[in-house]
Parts: C-alpha cells; sequence; structure tokens
C-alpha cells in the first residue's frame, strides 16, 4: 500500500535554536550548559567563545552564573570547566513522576487544535490496540474510535503504527498466528504482503495511514510512540470523518503534526532513558 | 548581584532550580514566594524555559515541571561518569543480594555524588535523588573513597573541611581510614540511629588504587536471613569486584571527571 504523502520524519530543531524575543544572556548560558553537558571533558573560556561566537567577558558571565548555582564546575586545573552535578538533578526531579497519558495528553491537544479532528491515544494490549481515551472534533459530527475496543494489528492505522514497533520475527509470528487476516471493511489489509510493505512504509515515514480500514467512514493519522529502546509504548491518532478528509490540507500540516509527535516521543525517550535504573526488580 | 553573573540568566537558573527539585508542579507566584525573584521576572524566565522545554506544564493544573530540555542535559551529562553505565547491571545484583537499594556513588572534588540507584521490592528505605552528594567523610560511600586516597590527599581534604579541625575528630577519622582499608569496605550498622538499616560501602579502585567511585548496599536487617550481616558483606564484595575487574581491564574508559566540589 502507499502512504499519501511521502515526506521524512522531521526531527524537531535543537530547543537552544529556537530564539526569537528571549533574553540573549540567559540563552547563551543554556546553550553554554548544554555544550558543558555534551562534552567528556573539560573546556575553556577560549574554546567556548569560538563556539558561540562571543567575547570571552560574555561567556565568563555565563560560567559565572552557571558557577554560581553548580551547574558547573571548574576542572582540577581551575581554569577549565565541566558539567556540574546539579544537572543530574534533572534525572531524578522531586517532582512526581510524569503521567504519561497527560504527557501525551497536552501533544494530543496540540493535535486537536491543528486539525479540528478527533485525536484518540491507544495502548498495545496482546495481538492489537485498544484506545484507552481521545479528545472529540470540534464538529458536531467527529470521527471516533470506541474505547476498549479491541483491534487487532493488523486492521487500523493505529494498531499497524504499534505493530511497526515490533520485530520484524515478532511481526512474522503475529501473521502466522491471526491467519487469515481478518477483514473488517473493504479496505482492511489482508494480505500479509501488503502488510509487511505498509508496515516498511510506517518505519520509514514515521506515521501510519488508514483509508477506512477498520471503519468504513474514517480516515486515520496515527504516530507510534516508542519508549527508550524503540518497543511500542503507544500510538495516537487523528481520525478525520471521510467525508471531511482533505488530502492537501492534511499533507500540509503534516510537518505540524510531526513536529508535535516528535516533541513528545523525545519528552518520552527521556522519561524512559532516565528511569529504568529506577525499575522494581522481582522478589527474590 | 556579583559582577561576574548576569542577573537575567540568574533568575531563569533559580527558577529552573526550584522546578527540579520541587516535589510538585508549581506556578509562578508559588515559584516567586520560594526564590524571592519578583514574580514578573519569574515569569518571564518560565516563557523563556518553555519555549525551550527545560520546562512544560503539567496537566490539568497547567503549572510547571521539568521539561525534556532539562532530562535530556541530565542524561547527556551521565556521559561524563562512564562508571555509571557498566555499573547499572551490578546494581541490580547487588540490590538483589543485600534485598534492599543499591546506589553507585561517583567522587567529584571533595564530594561523593549519587550516580545511579536500584532497588528491589523489600527497599522503602530511600536512598537520596542522583545528583546528591554528602561531604567524603559523610557518608559511607564517601568514607570507602576516601579512605582510598593518597595521605596528602586525605591531609588536604581534612584542612579544608571546617568540622574536621578538631584534633579529636581528626583522630577517631584517621582510625577509621585505617579501619575501612583493612577490610576493604565500609560499615554503619545504624545510620541515623536506625535500629534496623545497615549500610556496606565497598570502594571502586583504578588500577593505580585511586578511588573511581563506591557501591553502597543499604538494607533493613530485617529481612536477612537471621539477620546476618556476613553473608550480604561477602556477596556485595564479590559482586562489587566483578566491577573492580571490568575497570582494571579498561581503565582509559573510565576516567572520571575531577570537578573541584566543595561542601
Amino acid at each position: 500500500m502507499k502512504s499519501f504523502v511521502r515526506r521524512p520524519v522531521k526531527k524537531p530543531p535543537r530547543p537552544a535554536r529556537r530564539l526569537g524575543g528571549l533574553n540573549k544572556s540567559a540563552l547563551r548560558t543554556l546553550e553554554i550548559l548544554a555544550a558543558l553537558a555534551d562534552r567528556r571533558d573539560a573546556v575553556g573560556v577560549t574554546e567556548l567563545s569560538r563556539q558561540f561566537g562571543s567575547t570571552k567577558t560574555l561567556v565568563h558571565r555565563a560560567l559565572g552564573t552557571l558557577l554560581e548555582q553548580e551547574y558547573a564546575v571548574r576542572d582540577r586545573s581551575g581554569r577549565r570547566y565541566e558539567i556540574g552535578p546539579r544537572v543530574l538533578e534533572f534525572l531524578d526531579s522531586g517532582s512526581p513522576d510524569p503521567d504519561i497519558s497527560m504527557m501525551s495528553l497536552a501533544a494530543m491537544r496540540e493535535l486537536n487544535a491543528i486539525s479540528g479532528e478527533s485525536v484518540m491515544f491507544g495502548i498495545p494490549v496482546e495481538h492489537g490496540v485498544t484506545a484507552v481515551f481521545g479528545i472529540d472534533g470540534r464538529w458536531p459530527a467527529s470521527g471516533r474510535i470506541p474505547r476498549g475496543v479491541l483491534i487487532p494489528a493488523h486492521a487500523s492505522a493505529g494498531s499497524r503504527a504499534i505493530l511497526s514497533m515490533y520485530s520484524d520475527e515478532e511481526i512474522e509470528a503475529y501473521i502466522r498466528q491471526a491467519l487469515p487476516l481478518k477483514r473488517f471493511t473493504s479496505r482492511t489489509i489482508t494480505d500479509p504482503v501488503e502488510l509487511r510493505a505498509d508496515i516498511a512504509e510506517i518505519r520509514r515515514l514515521g506515521y501510519a495511514f488508514g483509508r477506512g480500514d477498520f471503519v468504513d467512514s474514517v480516515r486515520t493519522l496515527a504516530f507510534p510512540l516508542a519508549d527508550a529502546d524503540g518497543r511500542p509504548h503507544g500510538t495516537i491518532s487523528v481520525i478525520f470523518l471521510a467525508e471531511r478528509f482533505d488530502q492537501d490540507n492534511v499533507t500540509k500540516r503534516l510537518p505540524d503534526y510531526l513536529d508535535v509527535i516528535g516533541r513528545l516521543q523525545l519528552e518520552l525517550r527521556c522519561y524512559f532513558a532516565s528511569s529504568p535504573v529506577l525499575t522494581e526488580l522481582p522478589q527474590i | 548581584v556579583p559582577n561576574h553573573i548576569n542577573a537575567s540568566a540568574g533568575a531563569l537558573f533559580e527558577v529552573l532550580r526550584v522546578i527540579a527539585g520541587a516535589s510538585q508542579e508549581l506556578g509562578p507566584a508559588e515559584i516567586s514566594a520560594i526564590t524571592g525573584v519578583p514574580v514578573g521576572r519569574v515569569q518571564r524566565a518560565l516563557v523563556t524555559l518553555e519555549r525551550l522545554f527545560f520546562i512544560r506544564r503539567s496537566e490539568p493544573s497547567r503549572k510547571f515541571v521539568l521539561g525534556y530540555s532539562a532530562r535530556s542535559l541530565g542524561i547527556d551529562a551521565l556521559k561524563r561518569f562512564p562508571l555509571r553505565e557498566a555499573a547499572l547491571p551490578i546494581l541490580r545484583r547487588a540490590a538483589s543480594a543485600s534485598r534492599g537499594e543499591a546506589t553507585l556513588h561517583g567522587r567529584m572534588g571533595s564530594c561523593s555524588l549519587l550516580l545511579a540507584k536500584a532497588h528491589t521490592q523489600h527497599s522503602a528505605i530511600g536512598s537520596g535523588r542522583i545528583g546528591e552528594r554528602t561531604a567524603l567523610h559523610a557518608s559511607e560511600p564517601g568514607l570507602a573513597m576516601l579512605a582510598h586516597l593518597g595521605q596528602n590527599e586525605v591531609d588536604e581534604y581534612v584542612a579544608n573541611c571546617a568540622v574536621l579541625r578538631r584534633a579529636d575528630i581528626r583522630a577517631s577519622l584517621g582510625k577509621r581510614l585505617r579501619t575501612i582499608r583493612d577490610r576493604g569496605f565500609a560499615v554503619n550498622d545504624s545510620p541515623g540511629g536506625s535500629d534496623f538499616v545497615c549500610e556496606v560501602a565497598f570502594p571502586i579502585l583504578a588500577t593505580n588504587a585511586e578511588p573511581l567511585g563506591a557501591v553502597l548496599l543499604r538494607f533493613n536487617r530485617d529481612v536477612l536471613p537471621e539477620r546476618k550481616l556476613d553473608i550480604v558483606i561477602a556477596k556485595g564484595r564479590a559482586i562489587v569486584s566483578d566491577l573492580t575487574a571490568l575497570v582494571m581491564r579498561n581503565p582509559e574508559d573510565f576516567a572520571a571527571p575531577y570537578g573541584q566540589l566543595t561542601q
């Protein structure tokens, strides 16, 4: 199956480069902090001033701010700087662990605002996906996937977005046990060859597209959400009513959708990457 | 505001520090009350931090918590401590062996720095937060590292530490460090006056015998079979020696940062 838009997945820009109207000193200091965090060795004022095109005085002042707050420390020589221990506190914030569905909800609101359509959050369950919550579209008649309904892994854009995050072996195992692939509408993918091609396309593009393959009257744009190891965590789907679906408009707004999802994926990756040591061990 | 500091950036980092350390999401007025920074300046700092994804609004309150840029920086900063990555599986084994918590501590200047932790379902003890630091002489992992520093470095440490200026305290510390060196670990049977929590810290030494860090086991004696400490110490020593062996085989991979961090 061909996807309706072929664009590479747009990675969100590096945060510190989104300037415009913000305090320059604060930005410079944050950029220097990011540069220190990115290095495995200490760095001097001259090198930083070259890297950021700032005067040594300004760099020195930024470093003074970071030293004061212990986001930077001097190295053994006392003349070079390295990242300070306070940055590690970002990994284990005293704030309650973020609720992942709430983190996703913020992104879903943005997608809802961009599209005006219903946005659903689904989680993987055995051999499929189920919608757990959603935001209604702004129109009186909006598409919706009922919560709690198990959608087989091949049968919708959301479930294929999740399927795409499994290994090839796991996908083959699913196909073997699900054959013959159940048909829900005339557009459901029931041919394993077509399913494999669609999975490859989802992996390449970063999203899945459904043309009424589970419910005839909707078109779906679904984004996979992975944990730090790339394993499936969930999916967010924008559900368009077929009669209102405007391919050109969706194509035009696709970078915005991908920007929202990219930011959420980064946040989820950071969350999962910082927490595995904290997980419970099995009782011995 | 001192000359070497930029006031706006200073306020921004003050706001960031408070949000990172808060036990709950915070709004501008609360941050202003905690920091003493005027609400207007807090608002401006929040706008900058939010636009750069250092903080984000929490649902449904719309107050602020840390965002992914801050967490990313934390992850980047961990690259400075290659020991952590190598220690993670060992920490899990050590936590299982002690039926409690296992934490990795690195050394930065005169401080011991909490770098990683693992725990079991038995543990409800609370080992502190990643990035938390203590003076070397003030915790078991710090003492395990201090005991393996050269005498000159220990002398310098003691000379720079106000609470160690009294001769009797210095003498007591010296005796403690000798015991740790002889045993190969530091032990505190009742940290904080608790009569059931026990701490044992094993140093991780480089080829040149310089301490790179320490693994601390923190556990409840009551969950041990017959409350036997010796078994946990023997298991802990064996597990940590695997990490030490790894460090010795690849010394250049584990060069630790040496920040001038003082208490």
